[in-house]
């Protein structure tokens, strides 16, 4: 692979990363902007929900508390932002890779849409950090660990495992080729 | 010009030193809540002898707290005297009616201790049941040492600093007793923690407060 015969990858593939790009962005500008709010939104939730989160009653325990959730909601936040940028940057590169391996023009179709599903992994983070406040630390976590992390992480992190181990077998069937020519 | 360079030297130290943290600060295990902020500010005021500056200060806590839709230091001493059928609100308004910088300070002293024993109280509600989370039972924890770290041993611990390091050590057991569920013996150290306190500060607080 040489940098004048460069495959680009699949346009619908860069569009997914770009969006995922956007919704990082759109993240990092609320941090940056609307902190205060994010905040007083968090604890605005979590004191609809004492039980979940124990609440006291006690003024100066309950502040404690609540903003306690408030930084890690925010937190949550600023993980997604770091993540789309992370996984949008790496699947970019992925996809490059792929577009440019020699394999068939299905499997290179079906691994870029493999990759491409682990662009869901961020949201994972920005739901946290949606519904910390209202459901607690634990619960919030579980149900963002079985809709996001396992799936589309899961995928993601087993998609590049077997690109891995394609490319270094397509590598060496090629060396072989060249070495009998 | 040589009495120039003096005064510059002695103001750059007043400045270093004043700017400087106290050698003996105590890291918070929480993050400090707004009336007990105000209320080391107000007793710090006391001690430099600025008694009006102190009631001006007492009274921007007030609209700070309700600003924030927070009890100020009169509603918290009166919700405090309902639980522990004590008159520290209505010294309050003495003591501020009479620019009375003593009995000002026992208030600020007698209102964290209450602040102390109500977080204690809640301990005492937690401990036995399983659902809290520890997490949850260590803040309050946090709570009560902190009113004492930010209050008691930042204004005595240079005086009295035996009596200072003892009531510490009650409050490094009760620690452990709180992160072991140990209710007896959190309850045990509860009442030694109230009696050594209201006996070693016993001129610095308001009588009639409970054990």
């Amino acid at each position: 692979m040489s940098a004048s015969v460069l495959k680009a990858p699949p346009g619908l593939g860069i569009l997914a990363c770009l969006v995922l790009f956007g919704f990082g962005e759109l993240s990092g500008a609320l941090q940056g902007g609307y902190r205060q709010e994010l905040r007083e939104y968090a604890i605005a939730g979590a004191q609809a929900h004492p039980a979940v989160h124990q609440l006291t009653g006690v003024e100066d325990i309950d502040q404690v508390i609540l903003e306690r959730v408030a930084d890690r909601s925010l937190a949550r936040l600023h993980t997604f932002h770091l993540h789309s940028h992370g996984l949008g940057l790496v699947t970019i590169i992925l996809l490059t890779i792929l577009a440019n391996t020699g394999f068939s023009s299905r499997t290179r179709t079906l691994f870029s849409l493999w990759v491409s599903l682990g662009l869901l992994y961020p949201f994972g983070w920005l739901m946290l950090a949606w519904t910390l406040p209202s459901l607690g630390e634990t619960l919030a976590f579980q149900w963002a660990e079985q809709l996001f992390f396992i799936p589309f992480g899961g995928a993601y992190l087993l998609a590049v495992g077997a690109l891995i181990v394609l490319y270094a077998a397509d590598l060496i069937r090629r060396r072989r080729e060249q070495s009998t020519i | 010009m040589r009495l120039r360079l003096t005064a510059s030297a002695v103001g750059l130290l007043l400045l270093v030193g004043l700017a400087a943290p106290p050698a003996e600060a105590h890291d918070m295990r929480q993050p400090i809540p707004i009336l007990l902020d105000r209320m080391y500010g107000v007793l710090l005021l006391l001690e430099r002898g600025k008694p009006k500056e102190a009631i001006y200060l007492i009274g921007t806590v007030e609209e700070l707290l309700q600003t924030k839709g927070l009890l100020g230091l009169a509603q918290t001493a009166a919700k405090l005297d309902q639980a522990y059928r004590t008159t520290v609100a209505d010294e309050l308004g003495l003591a501020i009616a009479a620019r009375d910088t003593a009995r000002l300070k026992s208030v600020i002293y007698s209102l964290t201790y209450l602040l102390m024993l109500e977080k204690l109280d809640q301990l005492t509600t937690m401990l036995p049941n399983r659902d809290v989370k520890p997490e949850t039972r260590k803040i309050v924890m946090d709570l009560a040492r902190d009113y004492f770290s930010h209050i008691f041993e930042e204004t005595f611990g240079r005086r009295r600093p035996a009596q200072v390091k003892t009531l510490e050590q009650i409050l490094d057991r009760m620690d452990g007793a709180v992160r072991q569920q140990a209710v007896p013996q959190f309850e045990q150290l509860r009442r030694k923690l109230s009696q050594t306190l209201l006996s070693h500060f016993a001129a610095e607080l308001l009588p009639g407060l409970p054990g």
